[in-house]
């Protein structure tokens, strides 16, 4: 049994212009211990997937259909008070643009410790205890406890809202765009240690990121997403060597790298389309460059290519 | 070699650091942040310089500096624009100086007036140069910059607010205001980095193509090497305020020498597993260019340093035609 199993999880906001289909018909698995991508332009519904596992949607949002099946158990099933213990201490959440989520003028200590009080019953100075190793395992002085949030950088608030993440031993952290604002110097940094932590406490892990390039260094496995949906999810090998759908290859493509030649790779032409009114068939056809007369009419599974591959095009 | 537009000698700019108690109670001790530290480039026509380095290395800082945005006290150093000393220009040369210069930033959300339209926004450098000969002719240079910018068709785009855009469409915007007073050169200060990935690359392509089609020079400020390799002719690695390593692209990011250009080729992302490449990540961050440290500024992060390297600061060697890099291993 996988550690966690999505199935055909769908997700809408409602709005006054009508149903935004944020995620729509999304599944994958996650088993102990493993690393998941999760890729695709902005908008298209990775935050929304992840905040969903959570159930942290914001008041307008709502969970549609689906099961979030962690240890075989549905999440959507579960009570407020398991749904306390589940968020933090079985999955947490490390979230995009959280570098400006910290307290201005609470120390840093005092916030870690508040976090893992909210979740363990310890006290105060244990948990202020906790706090300080918590630091040091992410590579920051014990001491900082006493720093308040501005005497941090970037890239050092950045670990600290690891910390936090960690605060529970968690067997699932979800990393949303944890290194996007950052420097490639301190992203490379921040990979290196959220990896040797997952690997150390044999967590698992969803890393969200619109650049799959990066998933190398971090991911077993990544999942392409285009406008609410999965359209092709693989090991990430084969994802860089033998991406199989359009959209994988031009996203891929898309990114310029220093081994590849000095021309600028095509942008992929027109937007992602609003997720209120989907087009026909596969939502990609419109931007594709291989598209078929049937991409308008049937939209595609997601069908198995290969060992634990699967794409969603008639191509 | 193409003429050169700009030229840039022992620039240094050092910002007073304010509510420094030190300075309060000695009244002597005076700290200064050394943003830019004594930097030499120059660029040519039509060219495409990039300058790239971590936050902090002092990139925004030179940018401004060339265009003349600082306060003049913090600045020193020459810097020449067609070979005219911008520190010592006359108010009519000045002037012509501000319309020929312009800069595109990082964050259209911000660089925009949330409250005008694009109309308001392309045409206003008209207005303060005193350009436009009759509303119609306006009109029509605003028209024509647009389109230049790639927002077609352009009456679609007039009367729209920058919340009415999309982050690719305000950045273009952004550039057709550049672009009205016929600029020659473009501080262009990571135009791209706030932007989704599916639009980067048609705006690095309009740039490109304002470049071939205007010979227009560009400073180009990045944090990401990959993006002054599909770009850029020359370019310059920035840490701490210094150049520590320069020259034309191709060299200076496939051959790197200096042991902190590597490393940011290093940790480049690859599209490839984790296992088919180990590799060195640098420890910690730049230091505050309040205490820089002594002798080669990068010793203390260096994967490699000598002793001498805690004494003597290295200066820029050649190593081959026109690549430069300043490191004691060398
Ligand atoms: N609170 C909300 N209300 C209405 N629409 C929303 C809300 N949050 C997200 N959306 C919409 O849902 C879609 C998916 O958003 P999101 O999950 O944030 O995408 P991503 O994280 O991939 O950028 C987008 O179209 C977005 O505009
Ligand atoms: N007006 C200013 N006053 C004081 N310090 C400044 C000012 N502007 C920039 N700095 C400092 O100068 C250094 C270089 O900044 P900047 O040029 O913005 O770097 P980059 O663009 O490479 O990220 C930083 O340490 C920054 O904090
Ligand atoms: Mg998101
Ligand atoms: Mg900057």
């Amino acid at each position: 049994m996988p550690l966690l199993d999505v199935q055909d999880l769908h997700v809408s906001f409602s709005m006054r212009q009508g149903m935004v289909r944020a995620v729509d018909g999304v599944s994958f698995t996650l088993e102990e211990g493993e690393s998941l991508g999760l890729v695709g332009e902005s908008g298209c519904g990775k935050t929304t997937a992840a905040l969903s596992l959570l159930r942290l949607l914001p008041p307008n949002g709502r969970i549609d259909s689906g099961k979030i099946l962690y240890q075989g158990r549905d999440v959507l099933t579960f009570t407020a008070e398991e749904l306390r213990r589940f968020r933090w201490k079985e999955i947490s959440i490390i979230f995009q643009g959280a570098m400006n989520a910290l307290n201005p003028v609470q120390r840093v200590g005092d916030q870690i410790a508040e976090a893992i009080r909210l979740h363990q019953p310890v006290s105060e100075k244990d948990a202020g205890k906790q706090a300080q190793a918590l630091l040091e395992r992410v590579e920051l002085e014990g001491r900082r406890v006493n720093d308040y949030p501005h005497e941090f950088s970037g890239g050092q608030r950045q670990r600290v809202m690891i910390a936090m993440a960690l605060a529970c031993r968690p067997r699932i952290v979800i990393g949303d765009e944890p290194t996007t604002a950052l420097d490639v110097m301190v992203q490379a940094q921040i990979f290196e240690l959220v990896e040797s932590l997952r690997k150390e406490l044999g967590m698992a892990m969803i890393l969200i990121t619109h650049d799959l390039s990066v998933l190398g260094d971090t991911c077993d496995r990544a999942a392409v997403m285009y406008a609410g949906q999965i359209v092709e999810i693989g090991p990430i090998e084969t994802l860089f060597q033998t991406p199989c759908h359009p959209y994988a290859r031009c996203l891929l493509r898309s990114f310029p790298r220093l081994q590849g030649s000095r021309s600028m790779a095509d942008s992929i032409p027109g937007t992602p389309p609003n997720l209120i009114e989907v087009p026909p068939g596969c939502r990609f056809h419109p931007r594709c460059p291989e598209v078929m007369a049937i991409c308008s009419r049937e939209q595609p599974l997601l069908l198995e290519r290969g060992p634990r591959h699967s794409v969603a095009c008639h191509g | 070699m193409a003429p050169e537009i700009l030229r840039v000698e022992e620039l240094k700019v050092h910002f007073p650091l304010r509510s420094s108690f030190l300075q309060g109670k000695s009244g002597a001790v005076k700290k200064v942040v050394r943003a830019v530290d004594g930097i030499s480039f120059s660029i040519g026509e039509g060219e495409v310089f990039a300058l790239v380095g971590e936050s902090g290395c002092g990139k925004t800082t030179t940018g401004k500096a060339v265009l003349d945005l600082l306060e003049p006290d913090c600045v020193s150093g020459k810097i020449e624009f067609f070979g005219q000393d911008l520190l010592r220009m006359k108010a009519t040369e000045m002037k012509q100086f501000r319309r020929r210069a312009q800069m595109i930033f990082q964050d259209p959300y911000q660089s925009l007036n949330p409250r005008e339209t694009v109309y308001d926004i392309v045409s206003e450098p008209l207005a303060i140069h005193r350009l436009a000969k009759s509303e119609a002719d306006r009109r029509e240079r605003v028209a024509a910059s647009l389109e230049n910018a790639g927002l077609k068709p352009t009456e679609d785009y007039l009367d729209r607010y920058p919340h009415e855009l999309s982050g690719g469409q305000r950045q273009r915007v952004a550039i057709a205001a550049a672009l009205i007073l016929e600029p020659l050169f473009l501080v262009a200060d990571e135009p791209v980095s706030m932007l989704d990935v599916s639009v980067r690359a048609d705006i690095l392509k309009l740039m490109v193509s304002l470049r071939d089609r205007y010979r227009i020079s560009y400073l180009f400020i990045t944090h990401d090497l990959a993006l002054a390799w599909v770009l850029a002719d020359h370019a310059a690695i920035m840490y701490l305020g210094k150049i520590v390593e320069v020259g034309p692209a191709e060299a200076v990011i496939q051959k790197p020498r200096h042991p902190y250009s590597q490393a940011l080729v290093e940790v480049m992302p690859r599209s490839e597993p984790r296992a088919a490449r180990p590799r060195v990540i640098l420890r910690g961050e730049a230091p505050n260019p309040v205490q820089i440290p002594s002798g080669c500024r990068f010793h203390p992060r260096c994967p490699i340093p000598l002793p001498r390297c805690k004494e003597d600061e290295p200066a820029l060697e050649e190593l081959e035609s026109g690549h430069r890099a300043a490191c004691w291993r060398l």
